[in-house]
């Protein structure tokens, strides 16, 4: 316990004093983050390497606790091949994200970059080996330790968007998984995060509003990386059904911050590895909130989150259950106060019966298209037209091709007129206000002008058949 | 058609029903994980009535106070003649409490913003028919 102690007083120091020299020298080589008012929304340049005195600090205090002598030192020296074992795997992350730092790189650079990682990560024995008490086998557990490193380490990424909260939220998450392996005697673990925790302390003393030096892709990718191969080692360490689901509470909000943004950029048909200002602190800042009060409300959700997980990990089985229907409620209510357009339109559409009324304006279209499809008269194409426009909010209708005016219902409100130069030409009419079946209008308009387009070309015939019809 | 009166009246019966659950629980039912989950239902069903329906704080205020006086006393009596498993439902309670209550208030806020939107639609439809001469 004493060891554990000095080696999180030791890196809190060592942060405290290496993160202002790290800020100095990348204001000699101009590594600085320039304000452009659009996602970066700092006042003034800030350096951008933050990373380097985080992970400095914590060999450090490795270094430091190994010469002390500590009785304890000997977990740090049992475990010290498989920690050199990972080193690779760790380098190549910072790397990526030092290289981004430095000069900026492409996403899909940093995306393989940390997929090499995770696989050496796995070869290297971190694995999710269950899920929920129901083992993997060797194949799949590879796809999701994989998947969840990679997700962690983004989820940190993208969250570093306002002052001092990817540190706060690493810091929470750091201290909640350090407490887990405390309580469940899982000293190596507890040995691992004990200098990040006090590492990530002192450095948020530079870090928070206003910050005087950025955390930048080196640190919140290395961390995020971390984090993805300390829950695995807590769901591996976890004999019971808890598997992921500790982790995942602990890294809630960056988790759902990700997820949420790989969802709206499906929903809205954009890349998902292109940016935008709709994150979770995005959406606290829209709303009024200032930089300071948006870290410290994200806080207060990581607090939450981080009760939730050590909740489950002294829990017994039988409530766990519960923890998780909380939890989901709670973030329900949560995404409900931010107000995404993209949910509310998809709600709208799955259970506000916008899908049934899309579904039966597409049917409706069908059956119109059936109907007038092969050679078919202009007065019973007519007929069919007639039939099918109040399907699709249309009170009236005009036909005028040459053969005699066919008008039908209300000719009121605003109308749709398509014409076709030197035959003749067709007015959808539809009343002011109507709101349903607005898309599906355009599509049966459209579908209109088509056949009607077609029937015009094949006119000569279909006058004749016309003629010999009526 | 379900209307405030019939949610009172429902809502008169849960509370009835997480009475006799928190005093006759164990009797009714013997398995403990029913019992737990039965628990939980009932009282997120209780708690989520007032949290989403009725209008004013104090008569929020005074259902939750109801359904934690149903939890207190099931407590009581697990007090009294200590029961193992009635002292595991009590936590059931709470936790169902809690899920009451944030399910409440995701109701009220999904109800809210569909009857804002449908009150946008109707002062949209009123604009645009004055318009027309």
């Amino acid at each position: 316990m004493y060891a554990l102690i000095f080696l999180f007083l030791t890196s809190v120091i060592l942060a405290l004093v290496l993160t202002p020299l790290v800020r100095n020298l990348a204001w000699h080589f101009g590594l600085v983050d320039q304000p452009d008012q659009q996602r970066k929304i700092h006042i003034t340049p800030t350096p951008r390497v933050g990373g380097v005195a985080i992970f400095a600090s914590v060999l450090c205090a490795y270094a430091l606790l190994l010469a002390a002598g500590l009785s304890s030192g000997h977990i740090v020296r049992e475990d010290l091949p498989f920690l050199i074992r990972l080193a690779p795997a760790l380098a190549v992350v910072f790397a990526v994200g030092l290289v981004d730092d430095i000069v900026t790189v492409r996403p899909w650079i940093k995306f393989a970059g940390q997929l090499a990682a995770a696989t050496y990560a796995w070869s290297c024995g971190i694995r999710v080996n269950a899920f929920a008490g129901h083992p993997f086998g060797a194949a799949f557990s590879f796809l999701v330790t994989v998947f969840w490193i990679v997700l962690c380490s983004n989820a940190i990424n993208l969250i570093d968007g306002v002052d001092g909260l990817a540190v706060g939220v690493s810091l929470f998450a750091a201290l909640t998984m350090a407490g887990a392996a405390l309580l469940a005697h899982n000293f190596t673990m507890a040995f691992v995060v004990a200098p990040l925790a006090g590492a990530l302390l002192g450095f948020l003393r530079y870090n928070f509003q206003p910050a005087s030096v950025f955390l930048g892709d080196s640190g919140s990718l290395t961390l995020g990386f971390l984090f993805g191969c300390f829950g695995a080692m807590w769901s591996a360490k976890s004999a019971t059904a808890l598997g992921l689901t500790a982790p995942l509470l602990v890294l809630a909000v960056p988790i759902l911050d990700v997820g949420l943004s790989i969802v709206r950029r499906a929903l809205r048909g954009r890349p998902i590895f292109s940016a935008d200002r709709a994150h979770i602190h995005h959406k606290l800042l829209a709303l009024g909130l200032a930089p300071r009060d948006v870290s410290l409300v994200i806080y207060g959700i990581c607090a939450i989150g981080s009760t939730a997980a050590l909740l489950m990990t002294i829990c017994q089985d039988h409530y766990r259950a519960f923890v998780i229907v909380i939890v989901i409620l709670a973030s329900w209510l949560g995404l409900g106060r931010l107000g995404y357009t993209e949910f509310n339109a998809a709600g709208r559409i799955l259970f506000g019966g916008a899908f049934r009324s899309a579904l039966s304006a597409q049917l409706a279209l069908e059956q119109f298209h059936q109907e007038v499809r092969g050679q078919m008269s202009y007065t019973q194409c007519w007929e069919s037209l007639r039939d099918a426009c109040p399907k699709f909010g249309f009170s009236g209708a005009v036909l005028d091709l040459g053969d005699g005016l066919h008008r039908w219902g209300i000719n009121a409100g605003w109308q749709v007129r398509i014409d076709f130069p030197g035959r003749g030409h067709i007015s959808l009419w539809r009343e002011a206000g109507v709101g349903s079946s607005g898309a599906s209008a355009v599509l049966f308009v459209d579908s209109v002008t088509r056949i009607l387009q077609e029937k015009l070309a094949d006119g000569e015939s279909l006058k004749v058949r016309s003629g010999t019809h009526d | 058609m379900i209307n405030r009166i019939w949610l009172r009246c429902l809502w008169v019966l849960l509370v009835a029903g997480a009475l006799l659950i928190s005093f006759l629980g164990n009797v009714l039912f013997t398995s403990p994980p029913a019992n737990r989950w039965l628990h939980f239902l009932v009282y997120a069903a209780v708690t989520s009535i007032p949290c989403a329906i009725w209008r004013t704080k104090g008569a929020i205020v005074f259902s939750l106070a109801i359904v934690a006086c149903s939890v207190m006393s099931g407590a009581a009596v697990a007090m009294w003649n200590w029961h193992g498993v009635r002292a595991e439902s009590t936590v059931s309670d709470f936790f169902g409490i809690t899920a009451g209550v944030l399910l409440g208030l995701n109701l009220r806020l999904s109800w809210n913003a569909s009857g804002k939107s449908a009150a946008a639609d109707a002062r949209q439809k009123s604009r645009t028919f004055a318009a027309i001469p």
